[in-house]
């Protein structure tokens, strides 16, 4: 925005402030003012669009009350991976009885996800309705569709930013997992030669739990402007095939 | 180029024919696009909205095409809908900001003018506040400030004043005017309210079941509608029959007679016929027919 408003022949000539009153109060219209500056091309729209949605999914630029689901379910999938790099930190002291101790440590990079599914099931279930039915709720659809993005476009960055979301809960606990085993190491070097061949099984899992996880409840949730109805669709989604697998 | 233009657009739900080859090209300026409910008013500003697909014809705003280039559209144009259309728990400020980023405003520029125009439509000290604690005055004026924050071209304004108070709705009809008249934004406003649409528009577009009543500058009907009144105590018959015969055209409507106004001259034959035939003339008054009688001849006709 190099050149702000200023220069409007318009708006300069009508400078003189008008009133217009009514019993509710008074209108003091100071001019309105053109905009001649930037404007960004639709793919920066979508990245905007995205950028919002990344925040919202975990309630920021929303009231208190609506970071209190996103924030917990994160930090509860988190306690794990501090408590297992706790026990890393142990082992590294016990010397070289610590291998056999590492062999009964509960928490491992391929128990971790089994261990926070809940977590990672519930966010879904309290975030997706919150970021696809909450426009069709109040009606707002029309106000992007009528917009610099298309219906795909919209689409598009709201999905990615609940499976970016999604992926941020899923890989930060296990990579916090991964820097404290690397560190707790005798030495660094040997660390990373000994936990690397990790990150990638990490990443992919990763990767497709949020696919999945977050494609189903963006489906279900995209269905329903009533954010109830949507939450309870998706914990049934997740919940019923399990159990009847478990039962035949 | 012109501002829209439509050619044999047309859009079917089911049975229903919403609009019934609709073809009309439209030059900039505060466009009023009046009909009863269910006329197509809507259905018209959804198409061009890219909102809606029409069933077949064309539309092409500034140029571009409403099926093909939505997004480019959404950059030029502001959209007021009808229904409600604003999350309670946001705030004035943060939706705007963000519809403005929507439009292909960069952030900050987002944000500067989002503070101008709710300081344009009227909103201060409670743009920080949630849009859920608002009056539906507020919330009209925000969604009137959402639909102007890219400083589009066009405004596409659906019914901006409904369920607003007689001053809210002075109010609202004021700030189009203004936003129309001093700003140079082409403004389509659609009203089932006829004397809205008189205060505000310059140009007319009348549909009635999805067909074009009429599209013509707003002098012109009332122009064409110009009668004089003329009140007598007796005698209305031979008055009639008097100015008829003078190549008038003619009505007779209780105690009035009413002649159709072409020119200057009708008032001298109409004096001249009075103190002619004797009448006790009580008043000659010339009567700006409101828009109306645009409906109402058209219903006595079918």
């Amino acid at each position: 925005m190099s050149e702000p408003s200023g220069g409007q022949p318009v708006a300069a000539s009508d400078s003189q402030p008008t009133v217009a009153s009514g019993p509710g109060g008074s209108i003091y219209d100071l001019g309105y003012q053109g905009y001649h500056g930037l404007r960004m091309p639709r793919r920066a729209v979508v990245a905007a669009l995205f950028g919002q949605t990344l925040r919202a999914c975990y309630g920021i630029g929303r009231g208190a009350r609506a970071k209190i689901a996103p924030f917990a379910l994160a930090g509860l999938a988190l306690i794990p991976a501090i408590l297992a790099v706790g026990i890393a930190a142990l082992i590294a002291q016990a010397g070289p009885a610590g291998s056999r101790l590492d062999s009964f440590s509960p928490i491992h990079y391929y128990t971790y996800a089994g261990a926070i599914a809940v977590f990672v099931m519930l966010f879904c279930a309290a975030q997706a309705p919150e970021l696809f039915g909450r426009d069709q709720r109040f009606g707002v659809l029309p106000l992007y569709f009528s917009r610099a993005l298309a219906r795909t476009d919209y689409a598009v960055a709201r999905t990615g930013g609940l499976m970016v979301g999604l992926l941020l809960m899923v890989l930060v606990p296990q990579l916090l997992l991964f820097v404290g085993r690397v560190l707790n190491a005798p030495d660094p070097g040997t660390g990373w030669g000994l936990e690397s061949p990790n990150l990638p099984p990490i990443l992919l899992q990763g990767l497709l739990t949020v696919l999945l996880l977050g494609g189903i409840s963006a489906a279900i949730a995209s269905h329903t402007p009533r954010r109830a109805y949507a939450t309870a669709a998706i914990i049934a989604v997740f919940i019923i095939p399990p159990v009847i697998v478990g039962l035949v | 180029m012109p501002l829209i233009s439509l050619a044999s657009l047309t859009k079917r739900y089911g049975d229903v024919l919403a609009l019934d080859g609709l073809s009309l090209d439209l030059e900039p300026g505060i466009i009023g696009l009046v009909g009863a409910n269910g006329a197509g008013k809507s259905t018209l500003i959804k198409i061009l909205l890219g909102l809606l697909r029409a069933t077949s014809g064309e539309a092409r705003v500034m140029d571009l095409d409403v099926r093909t280039q939505g997004p480019d559209i959404g950059r030029v144009v502001g959209y007021m809908p009808e229904h409600d259309c604003l999350p309670p728990d946001l705030t004035a400020t943060d939706l705007v900001s963000h519809l403005g980023q929507m439009s292909g405003l960069p952030r900050a520029a987002a944000r500067e003018r989002t503070a101008e125009v709710l300081r344009h439509v009227g909103l201060y000290e409670e743009r920080y506040r949630p849009i859920g604690t608002y009056s539906t005055g507020m919330k009209q004026r925000v969604k009137l400030a959402q639909a102007l924050v890219h400083d589009p071209r066009l405004l596409l304004l659906d019914e901006p004043t409904n369920g607003l108070d007689p001053s809210g709705r002075d109010e609202m009809l004021e700030l189009v005017r203004r936003t129309g008249t001093e700003f140079g934004i082409a403004v389509i406003l659609a009203s089932h309210l006829l004397g809205e649409i008189e205060r505000v528009c310059d140009f007319l577009v009348a549909l009635d079941a999805g067909h074009l009543l009429r599209a013509a500058p707003l002098r012109s009907f009332t122009e064409r509608t110009g009668v004089l009144a003329i009140e007598v105590e007796e005698g209305q018959d031979r008055l009639a029959a008097a100015l008829s015969a003078q190549g008038l055209e003619v009505v007779r409507d209780a105690r009035l007679v009413l002649v159709a106004l072409t020119d200057q001259r009708t008032y001298d034959t109409v004096r001249d016929t009075v103190v002619d035939l004797g009448l006790p003339l009580v008043r000659i008054e010339p009567r700006r027919h409101s828009l109306e009688d645009l409906f109402r001849d058209k219903a006595t006709a079918a």
